[in-house]
This record gives C-alpha cells, sequence and structure tokens, in this order.
C-alpha cells in the first residue's frame, strides 16, 4: 500500500444545506486511495447531506470539495459522475418502473460501450441480480433492491463510490452479505468507499471512521481507535462493549 | 351499438395519442401542463394552412384527403414543436430554473393556453372550419358495421404510432433516459443523464402526438378555436385514470373514455329519440368522462394502473 496516503477525496470546511437552513457547518473529511472511510452519528446528523453535497446535488455555501485534486463543488452532478464518482442514495435508488438490465444501463449511461462487460462484472458481485434481468425492479425485495443499487453505482467502476446506509432495512444475514460485498467492491473496483452507517458492524468494516453530529465532526479516528472511545460507545452506540 | 363502439374507438384512440404526450409530459416535467390542448389546437390549425398553402385538389382513392395532406401533418408538427420549444425557452425554463412549484408551473401553463387560443382565434376566426368539404363515405363491414376510409386510416396510424412511440421508448437511449427522468429525476441526474436535454425530447415527442392527434381531431370531427380546450377534458382524465407516467394506462383509460363517451350519450340519444324526446346529448359527452375518472379514483385512488411506490 504504498499509494495509502494518496488523497482521493478532501472535504475541507464545508458549510451546505437546504435552501436558509444549514446542516453542514465547516465539515471535513478526507478518503485515500483504495480505503474504505465511515461516517456515522445520529440521526438528523447530516450524514445522507453530507454525501449528496459530494455528489453535486446539495451545493456548498462555503468551503471545497477536491476530488482527485480537481475542485468538484461548482460541478453539475453529471459532471460529477463523469469524473468517477459514483453516489448510491439510501432511498429511491433505483428507477422502479424499469427492468435491472434497464437500471444497470442507466447506471452506465455515460459509457460510450462496454456496457455488457460492465454488467458482467455487477454480476460477479451480485450474482443473484443476472436471475432477475427482465424483471421490473420495483418487484425486487429489499436486499435485491439494495444490490441493484450498489451495481447501478459500480456501472461506471467508480473511483470512489459514496454508500448511504447500504445495510438499512435490510435482514440480518443480509446485513452481513452486503459489507462482504462492499470488500469485494474495493478489491475487485479498485474503489475506495465513503460509507454513510448507523451500524457497529459496517463501521468495524471500515479503515478510519468520523462521528458527525449536529451538522459537525464531532471525532475522527482509526475505526479500532472509535470503537474504543469509551465517550463514543456510550453516546453512539449505547454502551455495547466492542470487541 | 355496435357502429357506436367503432365510433368510441375511433375517438379512443385520438385521445390515446393525445393522452400519451400528456402523461409524459406531466410526469417529467412535474406539472400538468393545460397549454397542452392549445398545442393540439395549434397542430390542427397548421396543418389546415398548410393544406390551403399547397391547395392540392388531389385526394387518395375513397379518402377526402391526399399527400398534400400527409405533408401538412408532418410540417405542421414540426413547427408546433418549433412553437412549443419557444414556449418553453421563453416561459417554462426560466421557471423551472428558479424552482417554482408544480402547480405556479401549472397556472403560468394556463396563462399560456389562453394566449394560444386568443391567437388561433384572431388568426383562423371563431368560425368553424374543416379540412375538406367532401362527404366522408361510411362502407359496410361484417356485422353490420359501419366505418368510414378516413376513420379506418386514423385507426391504423394511432395504434402504428403507439407502437412506434414504445419502441422508442423502450429501445433507444434516449427514450430510455426520458423513462428513467419520469421514475427518478435526481437518479437519472447522478447517473450522467442531462435532464435539459430530456426535457426538450419529451417537448417534442409531446408535440408531435399533439400535432397528429389534432389532424386527426379535425378530420373526423371539425376545428374550432375552443377545441383544443375542449379536448384537454377527457387527456387529463384518461392521464389520472391511466396512472401520471402509465404508457398502456394511458393507452387504455384512452380507448375507455373514448368508448364510454360515445356508447353512452349515443344510446341515450337513441333512447331519448325513440321517446320522441329532443335533445342534444353530444354535449354531455365531457360529463361521461367525469363520471369515469370520480368512480375509478375513489375505488383505487393512484389511476387503474399507477401505484404508489414503495
Amino acid at each position: 500500500m504504498g499509494e495509502k496516503n494518496k488523497k482521493l477525496l478532501e472535504v475541507r470546511r464545508i458549510r451546505a444545506g437546504y435552501g436558509v437552513q444549514d446542516v453542514l457547518f465547516g465539515v471535513s473529511v478526507s478518503v485515500d486511495e483504495g480505503e474504505v472511510v465511515s461516517i456515522f452519528g445520529p440521526n438528523g446528523a447530516g450524514k445522507s447531506t453530507l454525501l449528496k453535497t459530494i455528489a453535486g446535488v446539495v451545493r456548498i455555501k462555503s468551503g471545497e470539495i477536491l476530488f482527485k485534486g480537481i475542485r468538484i463543488d461548482k460541478l453539475s452532478p453529471q459532471s460529477i459522475v463523469k469524473n468517477g464518482l459514483g453516489w448510491v442514495p439510501q432511498e429511491n435508488n433505483i428507477f422502479p418502473r424499469m427492468t435491472v438490465r434497464e437500471n444497470l444501463e442507466m447506471g452506465g449511461f455515460t459509457l460510450k460501450d462496454d456496457l455488457e462487460e460492465r454488467m458482467e462484472e455487477v454480476f460477479s458481485i451480485f450474482p443473484q441480480l443476472r436471475e432477475k434481468l427482465n424483471q421490473p425492479a420495483g418487484s425486487l425485495s429489499g436486499g435485491q433492491r439494495q444490490m441493484l443499487a450498489v451495481g447501478r453505482g459500480l456501472m461506471v467502476r467508480p473511483e470512489l463510490l459514496l454508500l448511504d446506509e447500504p445495510t438499512a432495512g435490510l435482514a440480518p444475514n443480509l446485513v452481513h452479505m452486503m459489507l462482504e460485498k462492499v470488500g469485494e467492491i474495493t478489491r475487485q473496483f479498485r474503489s475506495s468507499v465513503l460509507l454513510v452507517t448507523q451500524t457497529l458492524d459496517a463501521l468495524r468494516f471500515s479503515r478510519r471512521g468520523y462521528l458527525l453530529a449536529s451538522g459537525e465532526i464531532k471525532y475522527e479516528d482509526t475505526t479500532d481507535s472509535l470503537l474504543n472511545n469509551e465517550e463514543v460507545k456510550k453516546l453512539y452506540f449505547g454502551g455495547i462493549t466492542v470487541s | 351499438m355496435l357502429d357506436l363502439l367503432i365510433s368510441g374507438i375511433v375517438y379512443g384512440g385520438i385521445i390515446t395519442l393525445g393522452a400519451i404526450g400528456l402523461t409524459l409530459m406531466s410526469d417529467i416535467l412535474g406539472f400538468f401542463n393545460f397549454a397542452y390542448g392549445e398545442y393540439f389546437a395549434l397542430g390542427a390549425y397548421g396543418t389546415l394552412m398548410l393544406t390551403g398553402v399547397f391547395n392540392s385538389s388531389s385526394t387518395f382513392k375513397g379518402l377526402t384527403f391526399g399527400w398534400s395532406m400527409v405533408a401538412s401533418v408532418f410540417i405542421s408538427a414540426i413547427i408546433t414543436i418549433a412553437i412549443i420549444l419557444l414556449i418553453d425557452f421563453i416561459f417554462f425554463r426560466p421557471l423551472r430554473k428558479r424552482g417554482v412549484t408544480p402547480l405556479f408551473m401549472a397556472l403560468a401553463s394556463l396563462g399560456v393556453s389562453f394566449v394560444i387560443r386568443a391567437a388561433i382565434n384572431i388568426i383562423w376566426g371563431p368560425k368553424v372550419r374543416y379540412y375538406s368539404n367532401a362527404i366522408q363515405l361510411s362502407r359496410e363491414m361484417p356485422f353490420g358495421i359501419h366505418i368510414t376510409n378516413e376513420e379506418i386510416v386514423i385507426l391504423v396510424s394511432t395504434f402504428s404510432l403507439v407502437i412506434l412511440v414504445y419502441l422508442f421508448l423502450k429501445n433507444t437511449r434516449i427514450g430510455k433516459s426520458m423513462r428513467a427522468v419520469s421514475n427518478n429525476e435526481l437518479l437519472a441526474k447522478v447517473c450522467g443523464i442531462n435532464t435539459e436535454v430530456v426535457i426538450v425530447w419529451t417537448w417534442i415527442l409531446s408535440g408531435v402526438l399533439a400535432a397528429i392527434a389534432g389532424t386527426f381531431y379535425g378530420i373526423r370531427v371539425q376545428l374550432r378555436p375552443i377545441m383544443g380546450w375542449e379536448f384537454l377534458i377527457p387527456l387529463f382524465v384518461a392521464v389520472i385514470m391511466g396512472g401520471i407516467g402509465n404508457f398502456w394506462g394511458a393507452m387504455v383509460s384512452g380507448m375507455i373514455i373514448g368508448i364510454s363517451e360515445e356508447l353512452i350519450t349515443g344510446l341515450v340519444q337513441n333512447l331519448l329519440n325513440s321517446m320522441n324526446i329532443t335533445a342534444d346529448v353530444s354535449v354531455y359527452k365531457p360529463a361521461v368522462a367525469f363520471i369515469l375518472v370520480v368512480l375509478i379514483l375513489l375505488l383505487k385512488p393512484y389511476g387503474l394502473f399507477g401505484r404508489k411506490e414503495a
């Protein structure tokens, strides 16, 4: 990992929100190449807004966002995805009235060709999707929808994948499977992952983590240190002892 | 009875063409465009103007129109699209950029519809117009069905167009991106789809359908400046009944409305005639559409084919 300190994403002191309502107050976050980083915190902390802001859906009011050293905070979401950044929202993350195949095609909308090859790559991670290829996405189960949402995000082989609570609402066995898949993605696609989570399992899975509360980063550390931080455990994980 | 059914299918086909355009527009642009009926009237009057320009008396065998009509429809569709895009550029696009709510967009479209209708009145006058003064002769078909050659042309053209539009939406890159935006606009954006390009294509497609449907209506009935406003009622009912954004829903609902309007008013008219009661029931056709939509929405609030998405 000689290049492990090469910064892929740098979010610098951003302030962002909806209309006059600010949600993020001077948030700074970074992701290195090949890294899985978690953002965790209570509901309403601004975690999803942070991902939306990086994806270009919510505009910053101050600060800057650099991706591969280039400022992207003024770019449209379309341009950001072309730069190699994929976003998988927590909700409304599929095209329900389109088939699984069409959803994947839309994920690869910016590609000139290679659609079939990219789909095969997605199927190598989520083989279940191949069997549902011509089925409307809206008819899939919760777990399958999540797989499709992540698969759609992978179609452009993103250098950085923003995953917003990919395990939310999934059965416990599927949570573990989904996290395993995130691991496969980083290995197979050599993608970095910025993961928003509220679960310990997902946090354990990443190398570093940020605790976001009330729109501010309260703690930033390696996962091991965060999981053994008594205050973090007490405040955000109900005092659970971490093994 | 069968004649009424055929008449209803022909009328339903015309409603279907308009309803598909309107349902796509409502779903992708996110508001009910009250000016859509006027686009329909513009297409019809555009064809009238161009047939006058071509001034050709030659007709297809057994029909009241010829190649000049075909060319006129084609050019009229292009002119209608150009006007629609100009209106979008002047009115709707700036409002979209300012994030105006769907309600105010709909109100703005109401203003646009008044302007277009007034312009049609000024240019062509309030008089009823016809593409041809020749009488459309009906032919006897099996089971005692009567249908005119014009109606056959309208039916075949309508269903061919519906299939073409379906294939366009299903198989082309732009068609798929239109469906993606109609499904989930935000997700479409982060997939790299340019939603402004999709909106332009939506105007183009719905403009073509409006112009052709308007012309078919003109061939079958007549041209009046109010025709767009009147036609808007069954169109809205078809869109609501079919579920906003639902292609097949718009088609089936268009057919249901067309057939119901013709059958119910026709049967009531026959009944009144047999009782020697003088009344023109045909003016109550829109009431049939309204009763239908109320009944269906009471039973299925998201329309016949629409559903609440999880």
